[in-house]
């Protein structure tokens, strides 16, 4: 089976390559065949790495140690979950993976367009496939996962061997959110290459009106989406089972999936500006490439090493592949860029600076001055060390949370400022009247409360700002719910949940992206509670307890459990709140045999208000007693209550418009209107 | 009267130990939290959480003892610096080199400001409807308009 995978990924290398030549020359020689012909070697492509993957999965299932890769990241005893799992838990299997899921979406993106854009595919087809050739040749000649298992035998020779077990997948990675974080997260990473090679594309083939961004809106989201998804998912990860008590600890394999994400977003919002007002397209053209070279990025600085990471699991020399990669990449881009900047010349000129056109280019803004203070603060020791000790650098040094929080934290904010504004701002030019009538009691409740939350003790500076935003633009969007629903129920006669419900599906992008907004608002909320986080450590024996505010904590059983995979030291932990009891809880302490690794599993007590967060921080000297660390730490929930609602939101704004009934007459028009007035006013 | 005085002083230093230990852990974590732990895990010093992990305990020990040699945040840390280099601390320095880490996101975004309003005025100049716009307060109709324009929901 190993050779089969083998075959099928030689082949797909070989198979890629054709269909970049065959699509390219087919455009020059104006050959439908060979355009054809570059189409379906695109279709082989994703077989080939299809079945080179389902090769690789066959081989961690049956055990077959012979594989290199299989005897470094597996073992007899994992759960089937993990095996599984375990394909993509590596450096050269998840890399596999990144290469097939851009097959799968080169695939459905040639069924889905190939007709509706003959003109632009061909283009589409060859960067999506140059891709393609490069994770594929990465595989084959750098990475390959079918690499088998080789000893140094006495006199200098090579020989197999095939290991009694392997060595397990790593602890960490032995989670169930594990096994769907990388996957998601490669959906996003690898989504972006569609509007990328559509961007491209339309440049190439001078077809530069907005038919690239239509056809790629969805494709965007979708991509956007599950970059979003995977970096909460992460985020809860790291949450649950690195046990030191929080969800983001900007280390550089976070911020490599933050900045695409963030370069995204901005190009997501000025996107609307071109479909509206045909304006700001060199800098969609921009925003794109560089969301994509991040994307790369991301997985340059996961793969090389380069930074210091708790990620190191995933480093191999494979950086300077990758350098190449994004320099050839971005090169030709902005070469093509610059060479159609003719033909990307704006139709429409910015009237007022009060306008939701301006308000997107100051998000737009806000947003890369983020990513690049992320970027900065990532790449920055490697900066250090490498500048000349006459400018005081050569030496080595750490850019972690306090730099980025600083930086950050006020950046953040303002962008959650500008989520509650620019929506409400009228294209063109907003009026005094207009602004006052939209953000005067939403500012005026949100300063009023600002007051309240001061005399209830939020003293911490960004925390109340946060808080106080947070306010301002959830009135914002209730505000505007409440007044398209209002407006619909009077003219249709449904009731408010109804009119919420349809004024929603009618405009699914509209409302889609306020839901999206208020999912951010939700994050922010849990964000903010992370200045209040308080925590204490103890040594704990049977019977005895631990207080933390309203919570004790009651020791009542240790006990050692001997599982298939691992050791495991387990505490019982009677949970009492203001003196009764509420629950049970069971930290762990593991301690993996094939690796021998340990990994701590933490008890989490959620509420809406705090989490109780209690980690088996190891045992007393004595060993009659266990270290529990725990932690209070406030509204977390929120954080993943505001992804799931931000997921959400996103889908709705994916969702195709619900038609409208039947139109009316305009003399009824007209009537239904004088009556919402008569209501309104 | 002074052994009196000398046992209320020892009753309230026993009632008062537990918020002294707890105001003491809370100034360790501060200052821990600006310092990496040496075991090479790149953790914070204040959440490494490695078993048995053979640095956190002494270093803490050191921020505390510097703690109660009244040294204060900003004299403990370059203290540490010196000892174990200047990637102990979480953050570089805001001096010579290490400035540039802490200034040039401020510098690229007051760039991108100016760039921004250097294009909104060069679009602004181009617009050839300018100055020939009435005032929307003055004029009824536009007024009007205006309000249709800033609730109209576009069926996208």
């Amino acid at each position: 089976m190993a050779q089969v995978g083998q075959f099928a990924l030689a082949l797909s290398v070989v198979v890629a390559a054709y269909s970049i030549v065959a699509s390219l020359l087919g455009i020059r020689l104006k050959s439908d065949k060979l355009i054809a012909s570059g189409r379906n070697a695109a279709i082989g492509v994703f077989a080939c790495v299809t079945m080179s993957i389902v090769s690789l999965t066959y081989l961690f299932l049956i055990d077959d140690f012979s594989i290199n890769y299989i005897a470094e990241h597996s073992n007899r005893d994992l759960p089937v979950y993990f095996k599984i799992s375990a394909v993509w838990g590596g450096q050269e299997g998840s890399l596999l993976f990144w290469g097939w899921l851009l097959t799968v979406y080169s695939a459905l993106v040639i069924f889905q367009n190939w007709r509706k854009h003959t003109a632009m595919m061909p283009y589409v087809t060859a960067v999506l496939m140059s891709s393609g050739l490069f994770f594929t040749a990465m595989n084959l000649f750098v990475v390959n996962p079918f690499n088998q298992v080789v000893v140094l035998q006495p006199g200098g020779v090579n020989a197999l061997f095939v290991p009694q077990d392997g060595a397990g997948l790593n602890p960490l990675l032995q989670y169930i959110l594990m096994v769907i974080h990388p996957p998601i997260l490669y959906l996003g990473f690898v989504g972006f290459a569609v509007p990328f090679a559509f961007a491209i594309a339309a440049m190439a083939s001078r077809q530069l009106g907005d038919t690239w961004i239509r056809t790629t809106r969805r494709w965007t989201m979708v991509a956007w989406f599950f970059l979003g998804t995977g970096i909460l998912l992460g985020g809860k990860w790291a949450y649950v089972e690195l046990g030191w008590g929080g969800f983001w600890g900007w280390d550089p394999v976070e911020n490599a999936s933050l900045m695409p994400w963030l370069i995204a977003t901005a190009y997501l919002h000025s996107v609307m500006v071109q479909e509206k007002k045909g304006m700001m397209k060199v800098w969609n053209m921009v925003l794109i490439i560089l969301t994509y070279v991040m994307c790369i990025f991301g997985t340059f600085l996961t793969r090389s090493g380069l930074v210091s990471s708790v990620h190191a699991f995933a480093q191999s020399p494979i950086g300077g592949y990758f350098l190449a990669f994004i320099v050839v990449g971005l090169s030709g881009s902005l070469y093509l860029l610059l060479d159609r900047l003719n033909y990307l010349k704006s139709d429409n000129q910015m009237e007022s600076l009060v306008s939701r056109e301006s308000s997107f280019m100051f998000n737009n803004l806000i947003l890369l001055a983020s990513c690049f203070a992320v970027f900065w603060g990532t790449i920055f020791p490697v900066i250090s060390e490498a500048a000349p000790e006459w400018m005081g650098g050569g030496v080595k040094v750490t850019v972690g949370p306090p730099f980025f929080n600083r930086v950050n934290v006020p950046i953040a904010i303002f962008l959650l400022f500008l989520t509650g504004v620019g929506p409400l701002l009228a294209w063109r030019k907003a009026s005094t009247n207009s602004l006052k009538r939209n953000f005067l009691w939403p500012a005026g409740i949100a300063l009023a409360s600002g007051v309240g939350l001061f005399f209830l003790g939020v003293d911490h500076f960004y925390a109340w700002l946060s808080l106080v935003m947070c306010i301002f633009v959830s009135l914002t969007i209730g505000r505007e719910f409440y007044k398209g629903a209002r407006a619909r129920s009077v003219g249709s006669g449904e009731n408010f949940v109804e009119a919420v419900v349809n004024l929603t599906l009618r405009n699914t992008r509209r409302y889609g992206g306020y839901i999206v907004h208020f999912g951010f608002v939700l994050l922010f909320l849990g964000w903010s509670g992370q200045a209040f986080t308080t925590d204490t450590q103890s040594e704990t024996g049977i019977g005895e307890t631990i207080t933390m505010r309203q919570y004790t904590l009651r020791m009542d059983k240790l006990a050692i459990e001997e599982m298939p995979n691992y050791t495991t030291s387990k505490a019982t932990i009677s949970l009492f709140e203001n003196g009764e009891k509420v629950g049970v809880l069971y930290p762990e302490r593991r301690f993996y045999t094939s690796s021998g690794q340990p990994t701590t599993e933490v008890a989490i007590w959620s509420t809406l208000k705090e989490d109780l967060y209690v980690v088996f921080a190891g045992s007393a000297p004595d060993g009659k007693k266990a270290v529990m660390q725990v932690y209070l730490n406030p509204l977390v929930a929120w954080v993943w209550i505001g992804g799931i609602i931000l997921g959400l939101g996103t889908l709705i704004a994916m969702l195709p418009n619900k038609k409208s009934a039947p139109r009316t007459s305009p003399v009824n028009r007209v009537e239904e209107r004088r009556e919402v007035e008569q209501h309104t006013t | 009267m002074n052994n009196t005085r000398r046992k209320l002083l020892l009753v309230l230093l026993v009632l008062t130990a537990p918020f002294a230990l707890a105001a003491d852990r809370e100034r360790i974590k501060e200052v821990s939290n600006n310092m990496i732990c040496m075991c090479g895990c790149n953790q914070l010093l204040a959440t490494c959480n490695h078993l048995n992990c053979p640095t956190r305990g002494p270093m803490q020990d050191e921020v505390a003892k510097m703690l109660d040699e009244g040294k204060t945040q900003a004299e403990i840390l370059p203290a540490f610096a010196d000892k174990y280099g200047l990637r102990v601390l979480a953050a570089p320095p805001t001096s010579g080199f290490n400035l540039s880490v802490w200034i040039m996101p401020f510098v690229a975004l007051g760039i991108g400001i100016l760039a921004v309003a250097l294009v909104a005025r060069r679009w602004k100049a181009r617009s050839p409807e300018q100055g020939a716009q009435p005032d929307i307060d003055t004029s009824k109709h536009h007024k009007r308009l205006q309000e249709e324009l800033d609730n109209y929901t576009p069926e996208d």
